[in-house]
């Protein structure tokens, strides 16, 4: 993908965010289900989670900086159970126990 | 060297100045806060406000922004909001097909056009501590005058601790407001 990607002039991916994207993914744990890919329009990227019948949104995003920064929540606007997120996580850290846990609401139990 | 700001002296001169530039929506953000022009017109190529029951649409010009369920990205609903405005269409003004044929002639257009929709109360009705997230401004131009701007109400400043995952939050308010992407504008939301 290369500049002007989206027709409006957005830059392409940085290949520094790609990277620091693969590198979180290799820590995901074995029951979370893969993510969507996505990409911002100043050479960053993210990838998200979104199961609307268990109301489960996740979010996390990648500058190229060697950090992420992530958003989480079970419920929807106006009527949230639970939300988490921070900036400036550690790409190679284990995954936060608090998205995790939002995560893991998506389970058929 | 200090910088000075030249204020608008109404919602339609600060749309006639900062219409067309990027930091549009801060522009409102400092100048008429917590959504005041949304009570008169921005434009005077417009015909009135944006009514709470009004459907507006957003054309989607490239397939990248929609993933393998069909849903919009939540990237898509970061940027513009904040600086330049998420430009919409206000449909019954214009009609869906003079709207489809419209966009067939934007510069941005390569053969893909798909339409996503949303009702103006509902984004309205989008609040972080009591705060419109929101407003909705009627910036009609020459060639368009169904036009209409979502900016972003909540300033968050650079340097505010977690900026980005608030920014995240807020995107993901903006883009639970908007229903699945579809091959006409649709004219009404009943259809879910």
């Amino acid at each position: 993908m290369g500049d002007n990607w989206d027709g409006d002039g957005a830059k392409a991916p940085s290949q520094e965010a790609v990277n620091d994207a693969l590198t979180f993914l290799d820590g995901r744990p074995a029951n979370i289900p893969l993510p969507y890919p996505e990409e911002g329009t100043e050479g960053d990227v993210g990838v998200y989670w979104d199961n609307r019948q268990a109301h489960v949104f996740a979010e996390v995003t990648f500058e190229g900086d060697r950090t992420c920064a992530y958003f989480a929540v079970h419920g929807v606007p106006g009527a949230v159970s639970e939300k988490c997120g921070s900036d400036d996580v550690d790409v190679t850290a284990p995954w936060p126990d608090d998205m995790l846990r939002i995560l893991r609401m998506q389970d058929p139990a | 060297m200090s910088h000075l700001i030249v204020m608008s002296c109404s919602c339609i001169e600060l749309e006639t100045r900062h219409g067309q530039g990027d930091c549009k929506c801060a522009r409102y953000r400092k100048e008429f806060p917590n959504c005041a022009c949304e009570r008169e017109s921005v434009s005077k190529h417009s015909p009135g406000p944006v009514d709470d029951s009004e459907v507006l649409v957003r054309t989607l010009f490239r397939e990248r922004h929609i993933d393998q369920d069909g849903r919009l990205k939540p990237a898509y609903f970061r940027p513009e909001p904040v600086n330049r405005g998420f430009s919409v269409d206000r449909v019954l003004l214009m009609g869906p097909k003079p709207l489809k044929s419209s966009k067939r002639t934007d510069a941005r257009y390569n053969g893909y056009l798909k339409f996503t929709a949303t009702c103006s109360g509902d984004v309205r009705e989008l609040l972080r501590d009591g705060q419109r997230l929101f407003c909705i401004y009627d910036s009609a131009t020459v060639e368009n005058k169904a036009h209409a701007d979502i900016c972003q109400n909540v300033h968050v400043k650079r340097g505010t601790d977690n900026r980005k995952r608030l920014m995240m939050e807020i995107a993901w308010q903006l883009r639970s407001a908007f229903r699945a992407p579809q091959p006409d504008p649709p004219t009404s939301l009943t259809d879910g």
